[in-house]
């Protein structure tokens, strides 16, 4: 039970710094710190103890907040601390909470964070150490039946309540999925005949249907007389000298009338088809087989088949809406259900397997049906069938044509020029509604009127694009010409090309002499003037800035987990400069062979730009405005200096840069010196406290700065000046002698 | 570090254990240290708890002395509860509920019940004050009314003799004369007049049948004996000056007395007032022993507040214990004779408005303004459960140290 100094030292300027910075969320290295020194003996804990319940007791929301949050570390793992914060629980409550008429102190949003915390904490320790320390269970139900906390939806805020919330949820979801499982198997057991039955039925459909290759009769059928259709189209082409094989095997994969072509041998041997009598199987041809997409088995349906396609097409629904998502969804649950926990494996495993072959051989009937033409569009018969009979009772007729031709007589010629959609004719001017109007068929739309000048811009430019492939350039004026050309600058026309060459130009050629209205006759030169030539071969040039095309993120690893997503040119206003991060946001540098490598440890740049940003955060969460603590500049070292000023008027400076204009130079006020001011500027906040000595700025007071200040009572006092000596003007300007 | 004391207690105990076999140690003294023992080692119980009965403050509550068994409680909503308190006594964890209940609708109160008390010799009946001015006698077994005395003012406290078999109930009301009503007849028998203010407290002395004590807002505290015309024995004095007992200027503390209680040998007399301070007389010399009970007691309601004293003494001899509750909800245990503050039970989160003492398990139950009876127990040395194990255990992670 001895004291070390040192580390007492060590711990009470570590716990001032943390609860003294402010922030919404504590440094980790430096809590780390605290349990180092705390875990080394008990008498730490204690000191530790003392020093949270001070710093508890400091009339400022933010203080109390970061010390609870310590607390809530050191309470989960020390029992000496538990101890002795369950011993005056009641007054960390009222500190906390505000029980027993002790408000907490201002800032408002931090009381309540702290007053959220506290409940979250109470809920949950309450929870495990409840039966433990009776003071817990009591400041629980005192929150509960006195101040009518809601314990419900809290969210948990220490790590073991976290994972435990986890676990349940994992819990649930398999347990969920085992439940699936379950009612899934039971209805596999149930349905799979069923399926197995269908698919049966379609099969024996298919058989019937469609030949077989050992089926001669039918093979022959298929072979020996030529069809009326192209549906199998034959080229021949003149073979190479070696033996080509058919190589595209999927074709003849399921089709049961693909012929198998094989090297010339085996087609030798087994030729049932008779394939050299037809002078096809000669070893000189080579045989290209194409079979039509659409009805790739070549069976059509006729009065014949009819009854076995409805009997197909009733099974093929069946599959369609029925059994192929079934099968789909039970392999997706199979899948997802956790074998481990499935009793027995066998039955699991059989499942899968029962699962994967009913997959399998409905997928199979499914392509089956639909090379057959059966799919859901051709339900109630072949498409071709359906039209006619529509057309047997009702007779297409053009509506809109008919309408016109009843009001007019005859359909006026509509504009037929292809339309640019994406293009609108007149931006500016498009005539609203102009979609609309353009089916109406007395409108005749914006014609487009080519000039004449353009037709034989145009015309140039085909003769031109011709003589260039045709005949090059040979003569001498032809030759500096081109050459004058090649090094012209191309520019997009505009009013200055007309006179750009012009020295002088003349107006009012017609020898008449005119009079104006008010300016009257002119000198008589008729020549515009220089200046005015000189402005008419101004050229207006609309400047458009290149910005960057992909604006990098900050990809700062902030506390939440996530990288930071802000994108700026080069900084960002909470993370600083923008470098190249890994996927953790770690910092990498970029190495001699242009790879990128991660930043040690030890060069630490970001450390103070994060404590930075967190400050500045925390500010702007606390009171929307910027009214830290100023007070002691402890800290001023150069890296302090540059993310101080990552302000806005940073940001503003990138933003300039890197559209190639000048800085802004913020004005300074008469009578301050430039140093002062900067001096001012480079001071650093010590920390994130908000300032609750400072009274809250009330309208009235905004209003008196405004009012109170020197420009403005001048403005008046002029204004008031301003008005007398109108006022004697106007008198006197009155007084007749 | 916690479990390390534990075995120092077990050794300790085993220890005296084998004194007493030995014939070191006489059989009394080795009761009264293991009993001085437990009594300090007194704490929250975290395995009993009393269901919130009351809708209000619980205002006063008693233990009767037949069996040390019965609770009864007395709340600021006019209702009366009573308690088992063996109920489920075996269980691990146990919730003792209420056995039987009075309510404002039923013909009880009408006003907050400002004290109750178990008649001292029976538990078949109890009586209660109130601030409705009456205080009502009840038969336990029917929980019924079988007498009531209206005293027209608000009635403090009322306190009748353990001790004497004449049955009577002093009473302390807003009126300043003392009536004593006899349960005898129903009926009021005579009053002790002398107070001049309100008389918050009465207490019947356990040594002699008719010596009385009260304490009153004039600041006074008045030793009658019933018996005699001009019944005011002495007004007992601060200063312990020369005056005569029954001086104008004699006041026991410097503000209201609101809480008189007699030590179990009824030699001396604890009093305390709304000065914050707690002081001991001598009932042999009526004067005061200047014991010093420090400055941490705060007492600023105007209600009865009685401290309670241990009612064992315990070694060294003729030693005992008073605990007072204090106003900033927790209860402050001195020590009777030197003043010294042996301990500072935290943990209610009311103000303390009543203390009962039981004497079979050396439990102290305390009633507080947050509607809510609490349980004060010996820390239990052989409580070895896993989940004081899970309490009690470090869980520092290794990252921590490096």
């Amino acid at each position: 039970m001895t004291i070390n100094i040192e580390e007492r030292e060590t711990l009470s300027t570590l716990i001032l710094t943390i609860t003294k910075s402010g922030d919404l969320y504590l440094d980790p290295t430096q809590v780390k710190q605290v349990k180092k020194i705390c875990k080394k003996s008990d008498t730490n804990v204690r000191i530790a103890y003392e020093l949270l319940m001070i710093q508890l007791q400091r009339k400022h929301a933010q203080i109390r907040f970061s010390s609870t949050q310590l607390i809530a570390e050191l309470f989960q793992r020390s029992h000496v601390f538990r101890e002795l914060l369950v011993a005056d629980y009641s007054i960390f409550l009222q500190l906390t909470v505000g029980i027993h008429q002790n408000p907490l102190p201002p800032p408002v949003l931090f009381a309540n964070k702290t007053k959220q915390l506290a409940i979250s904490l109470t809920n949950e320790w309450n929870a495990k150490y409840g039966s433990v320390y009776k003071q817990i269970a009591l400041g629980y139900d005192f929150l509960k039946y006195h101040l009518k906390v809601d314990f419900t939806n809290l969210v948990p805020v220490t790590d073991e309540a976290r994972s435990a919330e986890q676990r349940a949820q994992e819990e649930m979801t398999r347990r969920l999925r085992q439940k699936k499982y379950e009612k899934a198997a039971a209805e596999m057991e149930e349905k799979a005949e069923d399926i197995q039955d269908n698919i049966r039925k379609m099969n024996s459909c298919f058989e019937i249907l469609v030949p077989k290759l050992d089926d001669e009769a039918a093979l022959n059928a298929i072979f020996n007389v030529p069809t009326t259709e192209k549906d199998i189209s034959t080229t021949v082409n003149t073979a190479e000298t070696e033996t080509t094989h058919n190589d595209d095997d999927d074709d003849n994969r399921n089709e049961d009338q693909a012929i198998e072509s094989d090297n010339d041998e085996e087609i030798l041997r087994h030729d049932p088809l008779g394939v050299h009598e037809n002078a096809l199987g000669s070893n000189r041809y080579k045989l290209t087989i194409t079979l039509n997409k659409d009805n790739p088995v070549d069976v059509v349906e006729s009065e014949d088949n009819r009854e076995v396609f409805s009997t197909l097409r009733e099974c093929y629904r069946l599959v369609v809406k029925k059994h192929w998502p079934l099968v789909m969804d039970w392999l997706d649950i199979l899948m997802k259900a956790d074998r481990e926990a499935c009793e027995p494996k066998t039955e699991y495993d059989r499942l899968l397997r029962l699962a994967i072959d009913l997959k399998k051989s409905v997928a199979d009937a499914k392509s089956k049906s639909e090379d057959l033409g059966v799919n859901m569009d051709t339900m109630y018969g072949p498409n071709d069938h359906d039209s006619d009979e529509d057309n047997e009772e009702f007779e297409e007729v053009d509506i809109l044509a008919s309408r016109n031709d009843k009001k007019k007589g005859k359909q006026p010629k509509r504009n037929t020029q292809p339309s640019q959609p994406k293009k609108p004719r007149n931006a500016v001017f498009a005539m609203q509604g102009e979609d609309i109007l353009k089916d109406d068929p007395t409108y005749a739309g914006g014609t487009r009127v080519v000039s004449r000048r353009q037709e034989q811009e145009s015309i140039e430019d085909s003769s031109r694009a011709t003589s260039e492939v045709s005949t090059p350039p040979i003569d001498d004026a032809d030759a500096t010409r081109q050459e004058l050309l090649a090094r012209a600058p191309v520019v997009p026309w505009d009013d200055d090309l007309a006179v750009w060459d012009k020295k002088e130009m003349a107006f009012n050629t017609s020898g008449l002499e005119r009079s104006h209205r008010f300016l009257g006759v002119g000198d008589g030169s008729n020549m515009v003037s220089d200046a005015t030539l000189e402005r008419m071969k101004m050229r207006t040039r609309i400047y458009s800035p290149q910005l960057p095309k992909v604006i990098k993120a900050c990809r700062y690893p902030m506390s939440n987990g996530r990288l930071c997503m802000r994108r700026d040119l080069v900084r960002c206003p909470y993370h600083g400069p923008i470098v190249p991060r890994d996927e953790y946001g770690q910092i990498q540098r970029l190495t001699e062979d242009g790879r990128y490598v991660p930043v040690e440890e030890e060069d630490k740049g970001l450390d103070d730009a994060q404590e930075a940003a967190l400050i500045d955060r925390a500010i702007a969460a606390a009171s929307g405005s910027s009214s830290s603590l100023r007070s002691s500049a402890t800290r001023s070292t150069s890296k302090a200096i540059i993310k101080d000023q990552s302000s806005w008027e940073d940001i503003e400076d990138d933003v300039h840069l890197a559209l190639g204009l000048e800085k802004i130079e913020p004005k300074r006020k008469r009578g301050q010196g430039g140093s002062n001011e900067n001096k001012k500027k480079n001071k650093k906040p010590a920390s994130a406290l908000v300032n609750i000595t400072k009274p809250p700025e009330s309208s009235r007071a905004r209003l008196l700065r405004h009012v109170g200040s020197k420009s403005s009572r001048d403005s008046v006092e002029q204004d008031r000046q301003m008005e007398k000596t109108s006022q004697s003007k106007d008198t006197r300007l009155n007084r007749w002698r | 570090m916690n479990s390390r004391r534990i075995r120092c207690n077990v050794g300790h105990v085993k220890n005296s254990f084998f004194q007493l076999e030995l014939g070191l140690v006489r059989p009394d003294v080795f009761q009264k240290r293991f009993l001085n023992k437990r009594i300090t080692d007194i704490v929250l119980d975290p395995s009993t708890s009393i269901e919130r009965a009351h809708t209000g403050a619980v205002n006063t509550i008693d233990i009767e002395e037949a069996e040390a068994r019965y609770l009864i409680s007395g709340g600021g909503d006019g209702s009366i509860h009573v308690y088992d308190l063996d109920e489920s006594e075996r269980e691990e964890r146990r919730i003792i509920k209420s056995i039987a209940s009075v309510n404002r609708s039923d013909d009880g109160h009408r006003g907050g019940v400002s004290r109750v008390r178990w008649y001292p010799f029976d538990n078949g009946m109890f009586t209660t004050s109130s601030f409705d001015s009456t205080i009502k006698v009840w038969d336990t077994n029917a929980m019924e009314v079988a007498c009531t005395f209206d005293l027209a003012n608000k009635v403090y406290s009322h306190a009748m003799s353990s001790k004497a078999t004449h049955g009577l109930i002093a009473t302390a009301s807003a009126d300043p004369r003392i009536r004593l009503c006899d349960l005898k007849t129903g009926a009021y028998t005579h009053s002790l007049s002398g107070h001049r203010g309100t008389v918050l407290s009465v207490e019947w002395s356990p040594r002699h049948d008719y010596l009385l004590a009260s304490g009153s807002t004039d600041t006074t505290v008045r030793l009658w004996d019933i018996r005699k015309s001009s019944s005011c024995l002495c007004s007992l004095d601060l200063h312990n000056s020369a005056s005569p007992p029954l001086a104008e200027s004699n006041s026991a503390h410097t503000r209201a007395v609101n809480g008189v209680s007699f030590t179990p040998d009824g030699l001396y007399l604890v009093t305390t007032g709304h000065d914050d301070k707690m002081r001991l007389w001598n009932l042999y010399t009526g004067q005061n022993t200047l014991t010093n009970y420090g400055t941490m007691i705060r007492n600023q309601f105007v209600h009865n507040l009685s401290p309670l004293i241990s009612p064992l003494s315990v070694a060294p001899p003729s030693s005992y214990y008073v605990f007072h509750p204090s106003d900033d909800r927790s209860i402050l245990m001195f020590d009777l004779m030197d003043g010294s503050l042996v301990k500072r039970l935290t943990g209610s989160y009311g103000r303390v408005t009543a203390l009962a003492w039981r004497p079979r398990t050396q439990e102290i139950y305390s009633a507080g303004n947050d509607h809510d009876i609490l349980v004060w127990s010996p820390k239990n040395i052989d409580r070895n459960n896993a989940l004081q194990a899970l309490a009690d255990q470090d869980t520092w992670s290794d990252s921590d140290s490096d």
